[in-house]
């Protein structure tokens, strides 16, 4: 039911019989979170709040710095410094009383995601980074909640809205992460197109509370703000990919999503054999040698351990914990066991495994 | 077969180039295209992107069998 202040406010919806009483009371009764108050987030956020959606959550850990005020208008030069997400919070309260907005001042992870999502009923990505981009994508998929998507580079814009009724997801798009697609930081951007952006995105959100129009699921609109020109391009679903999802969402709150993006890199473990070479020769790394007795090329050097690698717990004893260790045998196979071990059960931290072990040396012509 | 194709984004500009016409031999699948693509500009071999054939998303063994209108899609990371 709508009150008479609510009527009022929203008179302009209530004339159109597309929305109407019915349509009010429908955006008064849903939710949705926004996850970045920045170049999308604002103008989306200001569009929802002026249309009474009834619970708008922001969420972003950042504060405002002057230069988002290039193009994030929810923002005043007073805000600089402050919390966005709770700057957020009492701009929206100024805009509109009649609504509940709950600021999120802190990052999304895995750990959160699915708790948070399963309070409200449509989740919007105005995101600026590929890893929490999946992770929404993933979240929204496990939370069976629709996922309205906006990017941004420069001048053009994307637009689509993935998990909604059997439609595709940001994975059918785009299945395998780019690794280095700079951001607006780096490239810069023009404000008025975060501006259409997060509009459209605000605007996909409307027509799916509504129930009216065409929503962009299984379509991607690319807008380029120089030339003026949309294109609508169709997208697939690909149901492998997100049954798969589905199935493996008890992994979920532990899947590293920065790894997945190339954002993180594998620690590495091991030596190539001239950087071998070169510790060799400093003199300044302890050698544990864990072939057989009969196993050739010896290695020439002062500060090795020979103790084949049944003995390990024996070399544990006798290994420095001061220098670096370089565990070798004979193609690099079992070194990297023994390194693995010795970090995990004995707790030693600079060990590594010599790669293609002493095979390689001898291929190369290494002294050894 | 005649193929106008359209690049965006950091593609776009990488490649100081919005679109132009590329000639393909008929029935080429997409993985061939790209491979092509690649040839013609090795700076894309560091950027991700998906194809469009005609204005659908398709994947490497959609089979190109006439004059088509073909979009060069990278991710936009920006928010």
């Amino acid at each position: 039911m709508l009150t008479e202040k609510e009527k009022y406010r929203y008179d302009r919806h209530l004339r159109m019989e597309e929305i109407g009483q019915a349509g009010q009371e429908k955006l008064k009764s849903s939710s949705v979170l926004v996850i970045g108050a920045g170049g999308l987030g604002c103008p989306a956020l200001m569009y929802l709040a002026a249309a009474g959606v009834g619970k708008i959550g922001v969420m972003d850990f950042d504060s405002v710095n002057e230069t988002n005020l290039q193009r994030q208008i929810l923002f005043t030069t007073n805000d600089v410094g402050n919390n966005k997400a709770e700057s957020a919070k009492n701009r929206l309260a100024q805009l509109n009383k009649l609504i509940n907005v709950e600021a999120y001042s802190y990052k999304l992870t895995t750990k959160n995601a699915l708790e948070l999502f399963s309070k409200y009923d449509l989740i919007l990505d105005a995101t600026d980074n590929f890893s929490t981009r999946y992770m929404i994508n993933d979240a929204s998929i496990i939370s069976g909640k629709p996922l309205i998507y906006g990017s941004v580079y420069k001048f053009e814009g994307q637009v689509s809205v993935f998990n909604y009724r059997n439609g595709p997801s940001y994975r059918c798009l785009f299945p395998d992460p780019a690794k280095n697609i700079p951001s607006c930081e780096e490239v810069g951007v023009l404000g008025v197109l975060c501006g259409i952006i997060g509009t459209k995105q605000a605007n996909e959100a409307l027509k799916i509370i509504l129930g009216i129009g065409n929503p962009l699921s299984g379509r991607l609109e690319i807008f380029n703000t120089l030339s003026g020109e949309s294109l609508i391009l169709k997208i697939k679903r690909n149901d492998e990919l997100v049954k798969y999802i589905l199935e493996t969402k008890s992994g979920f709150e532990t899947f590293n999503y920065d790894l997945f993006c190339g954002i993180e890199q594998e620690k590495t473990n091991s030596i190539s054999a001239s950087q071998f070479q070169l510790l060799l020769k400093e003199k300044s790394i302890q050698v544990y040698d864990i072939r057989q007795d009969w196993e050739d090329p010896k290695l020439q050097y002062a500060d090795c351990i020979k103790l084949p690698m049944e003995n390990i717990e024996a070399a544990a004893e006798l290994l420095s914990r001061t220098k670096k260790i370089v565990v070798i045998c004979q193609f690099g196979s079992r070194s990297k066991v023994a390194v693995d071990y010795l970090k995990a059960k004995h707790e030693f931290v600079d060990v590594v495994n010599l790669d293609g072990g002493m095979a390689e040396m001898e291929r190369l012509g290494l002294f050894y | 077969m005649m193929l106008e194709v359209k690049y965006f984004g950091m593609i776009a500009e990488e490649l100081k180039l919005s679109s132009e016409e590329i000639e393909l031999k008929k029935n080429s699948s997409v993985a061939f295209f790209k491979s092509e693509l690649l040839k013609k500009y090795p700076a894309l071999n560091k950027i991700n992107f998906q194809i469009a054939v005609d204005k659908e998303i398709v994947n490497n063994e959609f089979m190109i069998t006439k004059d088509c209108e073909i979009a060069v899609l990278p991710p936009f990371a920006g928010g």
